[in-house]
């Protein structure tokens, strides 16, 4: 099968997934068990099962995950959402399956099925390793009652418990007793307990961030997941800036092969990442980078070596083979490959960042301008002054750190601590068709140029873009010339084009890193300053360039330099944290 | 040299506490902007403490949206042209059946619930979301290839506006929600019957289609509406001539 017609491969790549242990698992499957799948993720694994055994219940929390596998399930196969630690588990199962390195509620899990009358438990969970069949029947007694001998936990922890000497026998040393709960592992869950206990008293860290565009909304939910209290502020609503106009394009890293490799491989980490934290704002089609000519065909050979380098999926197509995945393509190509690339609403991924991060206590003041920021004594900041437009009253928030993340914006904030960055704001125009001529992005095969990508967005197909310099960025005019090029430069890759309406124009400025030289070859990797060491101004933090595909690891990078400043080791967990529907935004109170 | 327009803007005022007011702002337009272009223009030169919702500025995302002279438009992709002449004036408000948070941005947190309610699919297979074939590119023949895409519904809140019904009974699901419960399918959803075929379902529609007249992303709402009435009219039906199905209980 072709790369490009089966876009959901792409996930396996990058994702844990690992028939070998499957096949363990189902050798060891009766005709007659009933199954429980905990955490049955895309339900992979689970119907495999149902072809072997009576029945299978499939356990999942987050629905996002089996959102495109939950159609036409077996008639075994029942799915059930929900939080596998809260829900009853059914009457007549008698196996579990627990695949799931990283849980950290074995003993839990153990104990609920042996209660449900389960008799044994396929996990990797025990040692976070080798997948094993744990016995559920043989009953455990509490290690208390142990008098002497060798003993064996549900924890996985194997030992010997001493006594008094007249119960040392041999009967007593031949037997493995069974227990419950070690030393080990009270200790273990004794001190989780006490952790917790710990965060809950412990004042949290206020995090102010300036900003709900992309980077604005990924830092709210990593710093949330840290257990940071966090406010943003914003001036419009969610992504109203720089984020909301991008044209949507989930980067396999492709178009920065060749010219900037930095940002490639973060493109294809963090696009098989969004891939699985947020499949519901995403169209995972693929792409194609396409020759026109023979320069583009020259680049061929550069784009080979800079795919492989990054770790970048590539196939490479005949005119014909691409045609046929693409019949309104230009007929006259010379060349194409096909890339992971995918397509993303941009208001909708934002959301959905804002959403988790929303429900996991962060709060957001939309309409509400920075308009200073607050300072000790020393220059330090300590908060930030917002007018709240709704009312046209001014508030003053306090906070440990204040991120500014306003993108193409940032100048204008730390002008108010009286800092600087070096930041080159660079706008380019977007044209969107009435029609979506493909199923895949397109790019054009060349060094990166205005007008080479058109990715298809619903009905549309939305072209891009250019790259000038900007005087005010509150409003950056629409240039008749700009639009020209752009219907051009579509009408080369899509012919079909020419002939379809425009539907939308629009200008989005991006936040390019750097000064002094001019736009395209400037790197995009993102930076993070922290102002105590660029001007020995404390608790100011700033964060800008980068782009929509990268914000996670944005966030997770000054999420980390602002956790170190604060004294914190708390470790980044959004790489692998299913984002909740991007509805649940409007639906939570804050 | 692009053509110059003077147009009037007159938008609906409105800060949290405060009674609403018309504001007026002159300004120069190339009749071929589209109407957010002018809104933008008035926050950033003449009013910066203009509260509107926009995003994307290519009608994907649904934030965009307003009433432009009594009629609900999605205003990035609404060329000056098609709603005022030379001179004229755009009276700019926000939409219907919301609450406003300020000036013309508005709450649309309950359509957002009822979406989730029907359980709306936001990404979609194309053959399920393009029902009307020449909105899907040509592709292979291969019966095998399925994509998926963003769904149609933007969830702009234009119909809920438009909508007669809306208006005068709250309650009532409206055309987005009984459209996403259509894309979604009846048999998504065991309650699914229930909630279309009750009291705030689709018999509430009067029929009047302005759903369907201001849908910007061709979803129309009103056809969707009639096909859940036949749907659910088949139901009744099968009901009255198949005994009813027992639910087996496992032992």
């Amino acid at each position: 099968m072709s790369v490009a017609s089966a876009p959901m491969l792409w996930e396996s790549l990058w994702a844990p997934y690992d028939q070998p242990t499957y096949d363990w698992v189902l050798a060891r499957l009766e005709p007659a068990d009933v199954i429980l799948d905990i955490g049955a993720g895309d339900l992979r694994l689970a119907r495999q099962m149902a072809h072997l055994v009576r029945h299978v219940y499939a356990i999942e929390i987050n629905p996002a995950l089996n959102i495109h596998n939950r159609v036409d399930l077996p008639a075994n196969l029942t799915l059930i959402e929900g939080d596998a630690l809260r829900l009853e588990f059914p009457p007549d199962i008698t196996g579990g399956v627990l695949l799931m390195r990283h849980c950290t509620h074995f003993r839990e899990y153990a104990e609920k099925l042996s209660q449900a009358g389960a008799n044994r438990l396929f996990t990797n969970a025990r040692w976070g390793m080798g997948v094993e069949c744990v016995d559920l029947i043989t009953p455990r007694q509490a290690y208390a009652q142990l008098s002497l001998g060798w003993y064996a936990c549900w924890c996985g922890n194997i030992g010997f418990k001493p006594g008094p000497a007249e119960a040392l026998t041999c009967a007593a040393l031949e037997h493995d007793h069974q227990v419950s709960d070690c030393p080990a592992c009270c200790q273990k869950y004794q001190s989780r307990k006490i952790l917790h206990e710990r965060i809950k008293i412990m004042p949290k860290p206020h995090i102010i961030v300036i900003g709900a565009g992309f980077t604005g909304v990924a830092l709210a939910h990593d710093l949330a997941l840290r257990g940071c209290e966090v406010t943003v502020v914003e001036r419009g609503p969610i992504a109203n800036g720089t984020s909301g106009r991008t044209h949507g394009l989930l980067h396999s890293g492709g178009r920065y092969a060749v010219t900037d490799q930095e940002s490639a491989i973060e493109c294809i980490d963090e696009n098989m990442i969004l891939r699985r934290i947020v499949p519901s704002v995403i169209e995972p089609n693929g792409g194609l980078f396409v020759a026109l000519n023979e320069s583009d065909l020259a680049y061929s050979e550069d784009f080979i070596a800079g795919c492989e380098a990054c770790h970048i999926p590539f196939d490479q197509l005949t005119p014909k083979q691409a045609l046929d995945l693409e019949p309104n393509l230009n007929p006259g190509l010379l060349a194409a490959f096909s890339i992971p690339d995918g397509t993303f609403d941009p208001l909708r991924l934002a959301l959905a960042f804002a959403a988790t991060a929303r429900k996991n206590g962060a709060k957001f003041k939309l309409y509400h301008e920075a308009r200073d920021l607050l300072l000790d004594g020393l220059g330090n900041v300590i908060g930030v002054k917002v007018l709240d437009l709704t009312s046209n009253k001014e508030i003053e928030l306090h906070g440990d750190t204040v991120i500014n993340a306003t993108g193409a914006w940032v100048g204008e904030i730390t002008a108010m601590a009286g800092a600087d960055v070096p930041i080159r704001p660079t706008p380019g125009i977007m044209v969107a068709f009435e029609r979506r001529a493909t199923q895949r992005a397109l790019n054009r095969l060349c060094l990166p140029a205005d007008g080479d990508i058109i990715v298809p967005q619903r009905r549309m197909s939305v072209i891009g873009t250019t790259s000038f310099a900007a005087e005010n960025l509150d409003y950056i005019p629409i240039t008749d010339d700009q639009i020209d090029l752009m219907l051009e430069r579509a009408a080369e890759l899509l012919p079909v084009l020419s002939s379809v309406k425009m539907r939308g124009i629009y200008m989005a400025t991006r936040p390019l890193i750097g000064g002094g030289t001019t736009g395209r070859s400037i790197a995009r990797t993102f930076k993070c300053f922290n102002h105590k060491e660029t001007h020995n101004v404390d608790g100011f933090v700033t964060i800008t360039g980068g782009k929509a595909t990268t914000m996670r690891q944005m966030a997770e990078k000054t999420a980390d330099i602002v956790m170190d400043k604060l004294g914190l080791q708390i470790p980044c967990q959004t790489m692998d944290y299913p984002l909740i529907s991007y509805r649940e935004f409007y639906a939570l109170n804050n | 040299m692009a053509e110059k327009w003077n147009i009037t803007l007159v938008i609906r005022r409105q800060k949290q506490g405060q009674q609403p007011y018309n504001q007026e702002f002159k300004m120069e337009a190339n009749p071929d902007e589209n109407v957010i272009d002018l809104v933008e223009r008035v926050w950033a030169f003449q009013d910066k403490t203009l509260v509107y919702a926009h995003a994307c500025h290519h009608s994907t995302c649904g934030a965009c949206g307003m009433r432009v002279n009594n009629v609900e438009k999605l205003t990035c992709i609404t060329p000056v042209r098609s709603v005022v002449s030379d001179g004229g004036t755009l009276r700019i408000e926000p939409m219907r059946n919301f609450p406003v948070i300020s000036d013309l941005s508005v709450d649309m947190g309950e359509l957002y619930r009822r979406m989730e309610l029907v359980g709306h699919l936001p990404v979609n297979s194309d053959r399920q979301e393009a029902i009307q074939k020449e909105f899907r590119p040509a592709g292979p023949a291969d019966p095998g290839e399925d994509f998926i895409r963003l769904s149609d519904c933007i969830e702009c809140g234009l119909c809920m506006s438009a909508c007669p019904i809306v208006g005068s009974t709250p309650d009532y699901l409206g055309p987005a929600p009984l459209a996403g419960a259509h894309q979604a399918g009846l048999s998504s959803n065991p309650k699914l019957l229930d909630i279309v075929g009750g009291t705030d379902g689709v018999w509430r529609c009067h029929s009047a289609y302005e759903c369907t007249a201001v849908c910007p992303s061709n979803v129309d709402p009103g056809w969707r509406i009639m096909e859940l009435r036949r749907m659910l009219i088949g139901e009744k039906l099968k009901s009255w001539f198949s005994p009813r199905k027992s639910v087996e209980v496992s032992k």
